[in-house]
């Protein structure tokens, strides 16, 4: 796997912040919390993932898809 | 409008997909074989990484898109285009289809590790065609 360095990773994040984020909290908080849950996956060893872990995220992926697919 | 989603480009993608691609080619090299306990996980490893991007990433960020009011004349700069956006529900709606059949793969109605290896892909073409959709010229 190509390693960036955290700080890379953190600039890259900025960079392709939503420009619909206008202020500088909204990018702030959005990139924090972007960066945070990417970091924290790609520094658990493979052999820590757990089905737990997994389903969480399919259940997140769920429940998000539904409000996006929700009518206006 | 037209650079509304350029977080599409998320560059931490690139970082988390090339290096599912990588452990899922292995997988995919080994399957139809003994999988061993050390693949799965290397297989897991990448399929979370994957759903990391999507969940944390995308996900939130078309959510910050859907947000916005429609683009009318009285509304033209921060705004939703129409059309970009029912292409964006369809790709979205598509891709988390795909993610959420892989399911039983984790939750034990299939050992088929293959399914789960297809996500990066997955994630990756959506990508790419969300990329496509907003650089679609726009209706005034």
């Amino acid at each position: 796997m190509e390693i960036l360095t955290a700080l890379e990773i953190a600039a890259i994040i900025v960079k392709n912040a939503p420009e619909a984020l206008k202020t500088v909290e909204e990018i702030y908080d959005w990139a924090k919390s972007a960066y945070h849950s990417f970091m924290a996956n790609l520094n658990v060893p493979a052999d820590q993932v757990t089905v737990e872990m997994l389903v969480g995220y399919l259940d997140k992926i769920k429940a998000q898809s539904a409000e996006i697919q929700k009518p206006d | 409008m037209n650079s509304y989603l350029r977080f599409f480009g998320l560059g931490i993608a690139v970082v988390a997909l090339s290096g599912c691609l990588a452990g899922c080619q292995t997988v995919a090299s080994v399957f139809g074989t003994e999988v061993s306990q050390d693949v799965r996980q290397n297989a897991y490893k990448g399929y979370l990484l994957a759903l990391s991007v999507w969940a944390d990433g995308v996900q939130p960020a078309i959510l910050v898109y859907k947000r916005r009011p429609y683009c009318a004349p009285e509304v033209t700069v921060i705004c939703r285009n129409r059309a970009t956006w029912e292409k964006i529900q369809t790709i979205e709606g598509r891709t988390s289809a795909m993610i959420e059949r892989t399911r039983p793969v984790i939750t034990g109605g299939t050992t088929d590790i293959e399914l789960i290896t297809n996500v990066a892909a997955a994630v990756w073409d959506a990508k790419t065609q969300l990329e496509a959709a907003k650089a679609e010229p726009k209706e005034p």
